[in-house]
Formats: C-alpha cells, structure tokens, sequence
C-alpha cells in the first residue's frame, strides 16, 4: 500500500487517492487547433521505468490534485506537490517570471495511532478549507446506467 | 499414562488435560500442546496421505514449515482444510478428521496410486491424455477424473459464520519473530522509549529456547526478557499472530488467531484480527527452518526434522521414538543425541562428517549413543511405519562408500542444514544472496536504508549470543533512525548460557544419501507434500527443464501449501549440483506473500455481503419504501424502478406511470443527479472551456442544456446548468458521470486552467431533487408554491425562480426531461420529505402520481434524450445527432480530436428511433440488419433503449444504425439472437413525441 | 521430436524415465536470421511456431532475456474465452478459441484445454442488456453464447449468494460454454517445443539491449537486428512481443506508444477438493474465478491502478479483491490464500491490443494486450506471423493498428476512453 505525504493532509494512505495517470505531458493551449499535439497530449506515452511524474488526487481528503514523483520499479515516492503549484511555475517559467507558492510542503509527522477498524482522520487543512462534500470510499462503476 | 508422554517436563500443562478427537478417535492431550504433539504422545503415527502418491505420512516438523500432517479441522460452516497439525492448538473438544484419503487413513484407495507411480514422472500428464482428435473433449473426460484425485482438504460448502475484523495500525518499530533475537530487538527498543509491536506466530514467545530443557539456563535467560517486554507499557506483544506480508511504504499484513484455539469465538468476538501495520522501522527475526535429507524412503512416518525431535521433547515431553537414528552432519545434531539419550531413548548418531570435534565424540559415548563418523541413512525400513534404518559410509558428497548395514529403529531424525526464512525481507527486496559458508541465502544490503532490517537465524547468526546481538544491533539501528538513543541490553546478552556441544557451528551439507554414481537409491521425497523426488529433478534436468522457474512448475516443487519451505533448498541444490554449476548459479525463487496461508475471509474483513460497497440513498429513500416503490441499483445509488400501486409488474407499472404523467401529472426522486456549484469571476469561461454549447450569453435567471466531451472527443456526459447569480452557477450531471465531471473540472482548474477564478464544489449531497413533469404541473405547483409566479409569461421553459413550499426555501428549475412541461424542484436535503409530502397531500385534485425510473426512461425515450445506454463513452456527437450543439467560435474539451477521419467514417452507427410492428417489443442489445442479406456480422448497428408507448400506441426504441439519419422509414430487421427474437421495425427520428416542443414550452 | 503419448509414457516409465529427451534445444546464437523475435513469452514462441509451420519461414530465431514462459505467460489466471463485441475484436478472439480447441493435438504437448464454460454476471438492469448487446454480437459472428437467467444460475452455481444480503443482486448472466481454461506454462512449453522441432531457435538468457539500424533515428531508419547481451544478432525483420515492456523496448527504437505499463494480481488458494467446475467473472466489481486442476482457486479482479513495473501488488486491490470473493461465494470464507503475484501489463489507450508494422522499417510490434493476452496467444501468434511473413495484416488483426490513435478507430470494449488504468 502506497502512503502520500499530501501537502496538505499529511501523510495518508493509498485508498484516500485516486490515480490521475502521467503528469509528465502538458495540454496544448486551448487555442491549438492542430491535432498532433493533442494526439501525443492523450495518447503518446514514455511510460519510463524508474521515476515517473504523475497525479493523483486526494479524493477522500482535500481533493487536492497532486504531482507525484514515484519510482514504478520501487514504488518510491521521491516528492509530492501541489499541481497547482506545479502549473502557476510552469506558466510562470515560461513568462520568466518567478512562481508564487500559495502552499510550502510540511514536514512528515507519523499519523496518530488509530485502533478501530476505521481510517485515521485527515488531519486540519493547513490553508483553505477542504473543499467538496466526501465521496464514499468506493464508488461502484456501472458504465451501462445512467440519468 | 500412555504412548510417548514423558512422566515430568515440558512446557504442558498438565493441570489441564483436554481431550481431543482425531477421525473420531479420542485423543488425551494438554493445554499446551499441539495436535502434533498430542498424536505423537500417543504414538499416532500415521496422521496423513500425501497429494500424488497417497503415501503414508506422519508429522514431520514442529512448525509452520510442516509438509505432511494436514487435517480436516472443526466440522460444518467452520469446516477448514488443510489445517497443520502443528500449528493447531490442543483445546477441549477439538475435531479434527484426516483428509485425501479413502475409505480410511490406513486403507486409502488412493495408494493405488503408488503402484503406477514409475508413469507418474515429472510433467507426464503433459504428454498424455490429448486423444486421438483435434478436439478437447478427451482431456475433458481425464480431467474430471483427475480433478477428483487431486486436491487435498475438502472444501467449505457452508457460510463462514464468524467475523473478521481489519485494524489500521501504526508503530515506531515491528519485530516480527519472538525468538532470541526478536526478543532482544524488542526489548531493546523498549528500553529505548520506541512504541514496539512485537509479532509471533507461536501461542508462546521464545521461540527456539521453547525447545530447551524447562527450568535450564535458557529459561533464565527467557523468562526476565519476557516478564520485562509484558510490563513495558510501550510495547504491544501479538502472539498467535503471524506477519504474512511485506509491502511498501514499511506496511506489513498481520494475521492475529484471536478464537482459533477455541471450539468458537466467544460471543461478539471475531475469529481473526487483520492488522495493516504501518511500521516506521522493522526488525525481521524470522528465524531458520532446517531442511531435509535425500535418501529413500525419507518420507516414512517417523522420520522427522532433528530439531522438531527435540521440540517435541523438551516443550511438549513426547519422546518421539524408544530406538531412534539421528542422520545429518553438523555438531547440533550431538545436542538432539545427547538429549534423546538422557530422556531413555536408544540412539544411533550417523554424522556424514569424516572428522568431528574429539570433546563432541567423548560427549556421546557419555550420553551412551553409538557414534559413527562418516556414515548416513541411506533408506528407511518399514512400511505404514518405520522399523529400521539401512545406514553405509559416504562422501562429502553424499554418496555411498562400502557396503550397507541395517539397524532397527521407530524414527529418523534428519539435519540438512537449516534455511533461514527471508521470505518477508524478500517480499520487499527482491532475491537473496547466497552465503557460502553458512550455506544458506541471506538477506543482502539493499542501498538505501528502508527502515526493515533482519536479525538472527534469519540475517546467519548461529550461536545464541550471536543471534541475541544481531537482535540487539538490528534494533539499535532502528532506534536511532527513529531519532531516540540506543539503550544497552549487555545484561540479557551476557546472561545467555554457553553451548554444551556446537563449537565451530558449522552448518551441515549432508543434503542426499545417493549410489555412486549419483542416482537415488530409491524413493528419495524432496517436495513430500507434493511428491516429488529426486529422480523428478534429474528427469527435469533431463528434458532442459533447467531454470529455477521451470523445475518449479514443470515438477511442482515448493508449490504446494506448505510452499515448499523445506523443500526449495535441495531441489535447487540437486538441480545446482546435475548443471554442474553453483547454488546461485543455478538461481533462487522468489517469495511471495503470504509467508503462510491467510484466511480469505480474513483480509475481506467486514467489507462483504451487503457491505461490499456503500450503499447511496437519496433523502427521500425512507418514503419511497414506504409508498410501496420497487427500488433499483443505479451505480452506487438506489432509485425507485417502479411502484406497486401502478400495477401488477414492472412493464404494467411503467407504462401506466408513463401515461399517467402524460395525461395529468407525475413527480419522480431525481436527486441522484450530480450537483455542483460553479463559482467565481470566470465561471462562464469556465463552462465555456468544458461543454461544448455556449455559456457566456446565458443571464441571471435562465439555464441551458450542456453536453461535454472527454479529451479525446468522445461524449461524456449532458446535464442542466443555471445561472444563479453574476458569478456562480449551478451544474447538474448524470448520475453515473457525477464524480468523473467532478474530478476532472478540478483537475483542469489545478493544472491547465490554474488561472482561472473558479471554484467547483459537489453539493449533489445538499440537494434533493423531485421533478414534476404533466399538463397539471403548473397547477399543481402553483397550488402549493409561494413567493413565486408560475405563469407562462414569468417563468417560461428554462428559467428558474425562487419560492417556499410548505415553508422550505425552494428553487424551481423549469426544465423538461420527460416533454411535458416541467419543473425541477431543488430544495435543501434536509426538507427534502417535508417538500414529497406537501406535494402528496396537495396534489390528489391534480391526479398526481409518483413514477419511477423505468418510466422516466419510457417518457425520454419517447422525446428521443439520450441517456446512459447511449453516452457508453464510445458515442460522439454526431453520432448522437448533438454535433450542431458544438459552437465553432470558441474552444473547448475534445473539440480537435472529435474531428479525426475516422469518427466521420459514414458507417458509424448513428441515433434513430425504431417503431417495433407488432405486439411483441425489441430488447435493449438487440442487433439491427437490412431487411434483406445474411443475419451476420455485427449487423448495422444496435437497440440502445427499449420502450411500450401507450401514448404513441406501439413498440418504440432508441437505436444507433449505420448511415441511420439517411434510412428515415426504412424497414429493418431487429435480431435478438440469445432471446430467439425477430423483429421487424420502421427506421423514423428518435424525437418520437412532440418534436417541435410544444408541450414542453406550454 | 519423440512424439508424447501414453504408449511413450509407458515406455519411458519402465527404464525409469531416464531417456527422454530435451523438449527444446539450448543454441548458440546465430549471426543471421530472417526473423528475429523478441520475447520468449506465449507470444512469441507461438508467433515463431507459425511462422515456420504456416509460412515455412524457419531461420527464426526467438530471444528471451531470462527463461521462456518466465512473463505474463506463467503470471495470469489461465482463462480463455471469445465474448468480444466490438468489431476489429470478435472475430480475433474467435481464431483464438479455434485455436485453442485443437491446441494440444496441433503441438503434440497436453496443455490441458478445458472448455468447462464461463459466465459473465449481470447485477443490474443495464448491465443485463449490455450482456444481450456483447451476446447478440457473439451469435452473429458465429460464436457461442446463451443469456441465462437468475432461477438457472441457481440452479447451475448454488455455491453464489443469491440473498437479499448480496449488494449487487444477480439479474443473470452472459454464458459461453466453449470458454473455459488452460495450464499457462504447457502452452508456453508446448509452443517452444513444436518450433524447436521446425528448426527455430529459442535461446534464453539472452537480452535485447539495443537495436542494429541503418539511416537515422525513429521513423525512417531501417531496423536490421538486434544488439544482445550474447551480441549483435541480424535480422530481415524484428518482431517485438514483450509483454509489458513495450514501452521502454520500443522506446530503444526511437518509438513512443500508446502504452502504460501497469501491475495486476493473481491469487491462488491452498489446493482443495472441486468446489467450481465452471468459470465466473462478476461485473461489480470486476472479479474473476475458477478452479485448477490442481484444486487451488485461481482468481482476480482490477489493476493496482497506477503505473508499475514492479511484479508485487498492493494490499488495497488485494482487500478488494478477497471482499468480492467472500461476497460472490460466501463459503470460500475460510479457504486459506496460499499466493498472490502480479505480472506487469501492456495497457493501451483503448484496452485493444497492437499487432501491426511500425513507422520503422523492419521492426513489427505485438503487445498492448491489456489483461486479455493469454485467451489471445495462439490468434496473436498465427496473426503477428501473418503480418510478418506478408508485411500486411491479417483480417483479423487488420484493426490492432498502431495508427488507430490518431485516426479515432479505438477498439473500446468499455468505453472507458483513454486512461488504461480504467481498462
């Protein structure tokens, strides 16, 4: 079972996450209206063995997406940010400005002991409220009803 | 008292005898011992047959590595197979019967088998069996043969009827194994101010000092580490609990035997505790199993682990046999002699060995054992049970030298050496090492420390102050990874007695007793739960079978339930030996979890039967119940399908519901919609990137019907939005999409569009819905509706208002799903009922009726919206006939992709709507053919929604069909192959009822 | 080839099983082959074999960088079934079930092909007329396939939980009879065997680390062999078949795919007398499960759900899946999990898999199989030595292009669009 050191939550297990595949390609601008640069955007993969930067997000928590970098060979997990940091960089890299954080990373602390067959409570969002009503732990997919 | 049983010692407690039952046969034993150990004080020596041969089997180890005493423990929905004897706990009225045989243990019919056994080689049923034709129906026959044959325990056929329970917990340190070194580790730690876990398999902690004389030193060195890890309030001690696997970020799956050793588990109290520790740092002191000896016949009850032996004397006082011969070749064998001999046991000593330490020799001719150097068992006598042993001179190598000689004897006791068990460290790291010198693999440096360290045995400690430093140091290591200062257990390590015998502590390599020229001398079991012998591995070899992987399976070697614990090491070795190569030439298995077999019903914990997944209810779920709906599954939710009050069945109910909202006026839960509030400055850009349509025209007061696309161009999900105010809106999905709708704007917003000022928040928990739907809508709604005016002109079709309804605060949405005209009433979850009541009680004059969702689906199928069956994530809006809903002037999710060649390939299935002749409707999966041609292929497309109109007066359904648009009236065929159903159908427009609306904006 | 049968069993059984023969050679690798392929797995051994047996084309070499059968092949739960519905799938998989049908008599080795029959559970409305919709498709295809309702399963699999308890009811379920189950490694074994006997050679321990090429990098070079770890091996043509390292193989060639690399599990219980004759897969959750010859239960459910490379899974999916066992079969409770393992999965953008030429010259790609690659060996074998031998598809696995992609022809079976951790 993977553990998430979440920004904001802290560090949490697996089962409060959910996977948001490869955070290594970026989406075209809106604008772009040619096709390949979207085709390699959704399809195109490196699929690299070893590090690997992906999302995920804190579904069962702050549903805060996440970039992960994790090791696919040693399930590792070397950092974990906000994408939302991740992406203000970015498009201030590309402006050549410097980025503005809106959140610092927290230091690991061990989770309180819980001893019931319950999950621990995510610990008080460090900023902003944790955002969305909970979904339930286990949504059951059933791709044929609908409406 | 009879048998085996010793007058005085062991660590039994013979206040309380209990009285056990073995194929219905009474068995006496004590608290204390095990099933093993009370059959053996009885001299019960046959206890099981073996899985291919059926041969005769006794118990041959003291542990979890046992390969043959499997049983039948317990009877009815607490039936459980493949139960080890030595590991099952003596307890009053304990039932355990043998299995894999017939009629009776001592006469198996399945022995048999032993007479064929030459043609029951390596691999031979994959050279057999095939038949003579090109067909799999002869195999088929020896199948069902051979699956009767095969198997071991029979299984459970009733309903498990005790509780599991799943506990998340967390530690600063784990040390699994409560032997020496465990032990140490633990106390270490303890002493160090860490939170311990102290985890053991055994009922008792102690581990190998369990196997020493009660009273002697090694109790004093036991017992003030026991009472001290029992008084420290930082430690938690899980005996009966075994670790069975390692997995990442330093969680390890327990298994606690919380009732096991009771006929049932107390009332209110679960059967087993599963344990997902989250270990900050671990200790793994497994320990070490000791290997068997190839020769012939080494399968005979009473031949049995050298260790085991002495397990069997000194904890549980059984002396497993008067006359007994040790074979092996290391100086631990002399403490097992020496010790049999003083309990009155006569013993023979064979130690493959040239030489052997002079003081050792001296010792047993003391303790009266006859001695020889050089020599081993090269077969056992006997048939059901040992009556002697044929001992000759042999090797280094194992194989014999001179002559051979016969000495009678009741047991064998064997030392190849031992293996220590790495399979936690190597569920984590992968493949092992090889030491030479120990002979064994060992854990090896993994690079980065990863918090998991081994101790003892396991990491090739051998002399007991060895194996209590390397516990002492493995948790030292921890303790300052966890930050706090190593305490000096010197006192405990300094306490533990000097070894009587083993002074070099070589470890053993007597692995076969084999001919000159290498082949077996008969029989000789590496694998005894599965069969396989020596000449298995040689005719392996033989056919290029040569890989550990392939001996595994070709053979089945080590896969068994005991997962060949005692049996990897030889047959690795024997094929090592047949290559001509080294050990780790020749390669290792990988370990996997668990280290011994878990319970399923253990790791589903509570999470089954109707608490398999979450159950979704709207607010109004209570009252649907009780006006009598028949309710349904829609995802996670439970909606009503239909209600009883409208009919007899189903599709008597629906199209009666149907009709009835046509004719007057109908209200349906739809609260299971997916809500979410959109809010800030670029919301309307927001919904613009996202749905297809156009948002930013919409004003204050109206909504819209959106539909979105996936990246990669394929349609959604479609749903309702309205403006509520300058800066927020109100998002309705579908019921199945309402997560993914979610997490993806979220994604967008957090990622690609993270310069956006918009917020999206679920509220589909906040807000029930209920939408009235009839030509009596409006009057009804009026009736009942304050602070709100209905009328056409205030509040046309997609528009919204504020009112109260029976005081609730309500927004009304004027929407139409069904094409009559139509409200969507949102009100706060919490009013929810109080708002379906307040309309029950208001709407008699109206004829209101409640329906349900097969209706709704009738009502939409007849206005031609689609639904779940047709947005199946492989539609795209042309194909739903929506592509002029795309706005060309600005861009949005999937608007590229959506336009590949492909998606324009005029044979792609496309919406119509079907009219059924006939009496008899279509089904839902039926395929679409041309009125003439072959019925086969995929046929033009397929019935995506069924339905009875009684409003139209015939059959209708949703259909997508190949070039559909351009076959309007056209005569199709419509196949049911698997309902044996041909219909005949018009191809005319999905929009069935009232095309232009009408009604809707009436 | 010293022909296998029970006269021969005998025969050997009476001088002590000590003269049979190698099943397969042990060869040094030779400088040249017409083909080279890469990947000792089901695949590619069965691609080998038809190469030469079908299209007489034998200088072919297979290489296999640890022991043949050593991947996926010896890794999944050993079901077979021909139940697809979208077009460019049905009838592949059906060449497969015919395949499988004369298997062992066609390679001469018991890989214990057993058509006891597999149902496909239905637990809601919908999810019944999805089964009626992939049902029709089977029957006009010339496939087998019977809708059985819920009193019937009763009947035929009373060991199910048929009570109110169960949160997801059984409505009924799709049944194919002739699917069923095969021993993975035989078919592995078997495969190797057969082509040995054309004169392929199968040389293990032998690891591809780069390409030989002539022209520049990516598309527009010419493959002309493989660099190995016993030396450069030339080739006319290299077919890759890796199972789930496509990626990063076909990454040495200069080629991006459509692909994830994700880990599934398998389990297997402790041996047991019959307790199910028949294979069951459950729509919600996904979980699948049937019996061994052997007596263990063989059964699975979803991917760990995110990128792995790693051949060990997690506990989550391991809960997952134990729940869904208990809550299918409510008397499996106390049956004792001997096993769990996983394999690593080629996962493509549409859960279809990819048998088809490469925008490089000379270089042949089969993989992208998803978790449906073992039904899938003998039709992906037969078809890759199709495209291989004629340097064009077979009609059957015209639509396992690389280029699907970018045209917008996705083989969807779910619907579940682009994110292979859904598939």
């Amino acid at each position: 079972m993977l553990r998430l050191e979440c920004p904001i939550c802290g560090l949490r297990d697996e089962s409060e996450f959910s996977y948001g595949g490869d955070a290594s390609v970026t989406r075209p601008a809106d604008g772009e209206r040619a096709m390949r640069p979207w085709l390699d955007y959704v399809f195109c993969r490196d699929n690299p063995r070893g590090r690997h930067l992906e999302y995920w997000q804190h579904q069962h928590g702050c549903r805060q997406w996440l970039v992960v970098e994790r090791n696919t060979l040693t399930h590792e997990i070397t950092s974990v940010r906000l994408a939302r940091d991740v992406a203000r960089e970015a498009a201030a890299a590309k402006a050549g400005a410097p980025a503005s954080k809106t959140t610092e990373t927290i230091d690991p602390e061990p989770a309180p002991a819980v001893e019931a067959s319950t999950e621990a409570p995510p610990r008080k969002p460090r900023k902003r409220a944790a955002t969305g009503a909970r979904k339930r732990r286990k949504t059951t997919p059933a791709p044929e009803t609908s409406s | 008292m009879s048998g085996r049983r010793l007058e005085s010692g062991g660590r039994i407690d013979r206040a309380k005898p209990v009285t056990l039952r073995f194929d219905g046969r009474p068995i006496s034993a004590f608290r204390g011992d095990t099933l093993a150990s009370a059959l053996l004080a009885q001299d019960e020596r046959l206890v099981a047959r073996s899985f291919k041969l059926h041969r005769p089997r006794g118990v041959f180890s003291a542990g979890a590595e046992e390969p043959n005493a499997l049983v039948h423990l317990r009877a009815g929905g607490r039936h459980e197979p493949n139960a080890r004897m030595t590991q099952i706990e003596a307890y009053e009225g304990l039932l355990a019967s043998s299995q894999n045989a017939w009629p009776s243990l001592r006469a198996d019919f399945g022995a048999v088998a032993g007479l064929a056994s030459p043609a029951l080689g390596a691999g031979f049923y994959y050279k057999t069996f095939m038949g003579p034709l090109r067909s799999t129906r002869f195999w088929m026959l020896c199948e069902a043969a051979i699956r009767r044959a095969a198997g071991m325990g029979r299984p459970p056929r009733d309903p498990d009827p005790d509780a599991y329970e799943k506990v998340n917990g967390f530690t600063d340190l784990l040390v699994v194994g409560g032997g020496p070194s465990g032990l140490a580790a633990a106390l270490a730690a303890a002493r160090a101010g860490a939170e311990v876990t102290l985890v053991e398999q055994d009922f008792a902690l102690g581990g190998s000092l369990l196997s020493e004389p009660i009273g002697g030193a090694h109790d004093a060195l036991l017992i003030p580490m026991r009472a001290e890890l029992e008084a420290a309030p930082n430690v938690r001690i899980l005996t009966r609990t075994t670790a069975f696997g390692a997995y990442e970020s330093g969680v390890f799956g327990l298994i606690e035997r919380l009732s096991d050793h009771h006929t049932a588990p107390p009332p209110g109290q679960p059967r087993q505790r599963y344990w997902v520790m989250r270990a900050r740092q671990a200790v793994l002191a497994a320990g070490a199993i000791e290997r068997p000896i190839g020769f012939a016949g080494n399968d005979r009850p009473g031949v049995m682990l050298a260790g085991a032996m002495r397990a069997y004397l000194h904890r549980f006082a059984v002396q497993v046999g008067a006359k007994i011969v040790l074979s092996g070749a290391s100086d631990d064998l002399y403490e097992v002699a020496a010790d049999l001999a003083a309990s009155g046991a006569e013993v023979t000593l064979c130690d493959a060995r040239a030489e052997a330490p002079q003081t050792l020799i001296d010792a047993m001719r003391e303790a009266g054992v006859s001695h020889r150097l050089g020599w081993a068992v090269a077969k056992s006598q006997g048939a059901r049970e040992i009556e002697g042993a044929t001992l000759v001179a042999v090797d280094a190598e194992g194989r014999a030298l001179g002559p051979m000689e016969t000495v009678r004897c009741d047991a064998i006791g064997v030392s190849g050496g031992w293996t220590p068990a790495v399979h936690l460290w190597s569920q984590r790291f992968g493949k092992p090492i090889y030491d030479q010198a120990r002979d064994a693999f060992l854990p090896r440096p993994v690079g980065r420390d990863q918090g998991i360290r081994a101790a003892g045995r396991m990491a090739g400690a051998e002399t007991l102050a060895a194996r209590l430093k390397s516990g002492a140091g493995a948790s030292a290591a921890a303790v300052t990874a966890l930050g706090l200062q190593p305490a000096d257990i010197e006192d405990v390590v300094d306490s533990s007695p000097t070894p009587r015998f083993c002074e070099t502590g070589a470890p053993g390599r007597l692995r076969w007793v084999v001919r000159t020229d290498g082949a077996p001398f008969g029989k000789s079991f590496v694998d005894l739960q599965h069969d396989v012998t020596l000449s298995d591995v040689d005719q392996a070899y033989r056919e290029g079978y040569v890989s550990v992987e392939h001996l595994k399976r070709y053979t089945t070697t080590g896969m068994a339930a005991d997962q060949g614990k005692t049996a990897n090491m030889l047959a690795l070795a024997r094929m090592a030996w047949l290559r001509g190569a080294t050990i780790p030439e020749a390669g290792t298995t990988t370990f996997r979890p668990p280290y011994t077999g878990v319970a399923i019903g253990a790791l589903a914990g509570r999470e089954v039967g109707r608490r398999l997944r979450p159950v979704r209810r709207t607010p109004l779920h209570d009252l649907h119940e009780r006006e009598g709906a028949e309710m349904t599954e829609v995802g996670a939710w439970m909606r009503p399908w239909w209600y009883r009050a409208s009919g007899a069945d189903l599709v008597e109910a629906y199209v009666a519901e149907a009709a009835h909202v046509r004719d007057y006026v109908g209200m349906v839960d739809v609260s299971t919609l997916g809500k979410i509030a959109v809010q800030g400055p670029d919301a309307a850009e927001f919904l613009n990137r996202v749905y297809v349509n156009g948002w930013k025209s919409l004003a204050v007061g109206r909504l819209r019907y959106g539909v979105m696309l996936r990246e990669d161009g394929f349609v959604m999900d479609d749903g309702a939005t309205a403006r509520l105010a300058e800066h927020e809106y109100f998002m309705s999905t579908t019921t199945a999409q309402a997560a993914k709708v979610l997490s993806m704007a979220e994604h967008l917003l957090q990622t690609a569009w993270a310069d956006l000022k918009t917020h999206v928040t679920s509220v589909t928990d906040e807000w029930a819905a209920i939408a009235v739907a009839g030509p009596n809508a409006r009057a009804l709604l009026s009736s009942v509706c304050r602070g709100a005016d209905l009328s056409r002109d205030a509040l046309p079709n997609n528009h919204w208002t504020e009112a109260t309804l029976s005081g609730a605060p309500i927004r009304l949405h004027r929407m139409s799903y069904s094409g009559e005209l139509a409200y969507e009433i949102y009100v706060r979850s919490g009013y929810a009922q109080a708002v379906w009541s307040a309309l029950r009680a208001a709407g008699a004059p109206f004829q209101l009726k409640a329906y349900g969702t097969e209706a709704m689906g009738a009502l939409r199928i007849e206005k031609g919206h689609i639904a779940g069956a047709e947005i199946d994530g492989r539609t795209t809006l042309r194909d739903l006939g929506l592509e002029r809903m795309a706005s060309r002037r600005k861009p949005f999710v999937g608007g590229v992709l959506k336009n590949r060649d492909a998606l324009f390939d005029p044979e792609r299935p496309r919406l119509v709507g079907l009219r059924i002749r006939g009496e008899a409707g279509a089904q839902s999966g039926s395929l679409v053919f041309p009125k003439k041609g072959a019925l086969e292929g995929h046929g033009d497309g397929w019935v995506s929604s069924v339905a009875y109109s009684k409003t139209l007066g015939g059959h209708i359904a949703l259909a997508l069909v190949a070039r559909g648009p351009d076959r309007m009236g056209e005569e199709v065929r419509v196949v049911n192959f698997v309902g044996e159903q041909e219909l005949s159908a018009e191809i005319v427009s999905p929009h069935f009822y009232d095309p232009d609306g009408t009604r809707q904006n009436g | 080839m010293t022909r296998y049968s029970a006269l021969a069993v005998m025969r050997h059984a009476l001088s002590g099983n000590k003269h049979w023969p190698r099943a397969w050679r042990d060869p040094a690798p030779k400088p040249r082959y017409d083909v080279v392929i890469v990947g000792g797995g089901g695949h590619g051994l069965a691609t080998a074999y038809y190469l030469a047996k079908e299209h007489g084309v034998r200088n072919v070499a297979v290489v296999e960088k640890g022991w043949l059968g050593g991947g996926n092949t010896g890794r999944n739960t050993t079901i077979f079934r021909s139940n697809y519905m979208i077009p460019g799938n049905t009838l592949f998989y059906e060449r497969s079930m015919k395949l499988w049908e004369s298997l062992s008599q066609e390679l001469n080795f018991n890989a214990m092909v057993s058509q006891r029959g597999q149902y496909n559970l239905a637990h809601s409305p919908g999810q019944l007329d999805a089964q009626r919709r992939r049902g029709n498709v089977m029957r006009a295809n010339g496939i087998d396939a019977a809708l059985v309702d819920r009193e019937t399963l009763r009947r035929r699999l009373p060991m199910l939980d048929y009570s109110a308890n169960a949160r997801f009811p059984i409505h009924g379920a799709l049944y194919q009879r002739r699917a069923g189950t095969a021993r993975h490694d035989a078919v592995a074994w078997g495969y190797a065997r057969a082509a040995d006997a054309l004169g392929v050679d199968i040389i293990q321990q032998c690891e591809v680390t780069g390409f030989l090429r002539e022209g520049a990098g990516g598309a527009g070079a010419t493959i002309t062999g493989v660099a190995t770890t016993r030396g450069p091996i030339k080739a006319g043509k290299v077919g890759l078949a890796v199972a789930g390292h496509s990626g990063h193989l076909a990454a040495k060639a200069g080629l991006r795919l459509p692909i994830e690399s994700h880990c599934l599990q398998a389990f297997v219980s402790e041996p047991l007398k019959p307790m199910l004759d028949v294979v069951i897969g459950m729509g919600a959750p996904h979980f699948y499960i049937s019996q061994s010859d052997k007596g263990g239960m063989v059964f699975g459910g979803d991917l760990d759900g995110f990128n792995s490379y790693a051949q060990a899974g997690g506990l989550p999916r391991i809960e997952d899946v134990m729940s869904a066992a208990k809550a299918l079969m409510p008397s499996i409770s106390r049956v004792k999990l001997l096993r769990h393992w996983s394999g690593v999965m080629d996962m493509t953008m549409d859960g279809s898999p990819i048998i088809s030429k490469t925008p490089i010259d000379g270089l042949y790609l089969n993989g992208g199989w998803c978790y449906g690659g073992f039904k899938a060996t003998p039709a992906s074998g037969w078809c890759f030595a199709w495209t291989l031998a004629k340097d064009e598809p077979h009609r059957d696995n015209a639509r396992f292009t690389l280029d699907r992609f970018d045209r917008g022809a996705h083989l969807d079976e779910k619907g579940m669009g682009p994110a292979p951790y859904l598939h």
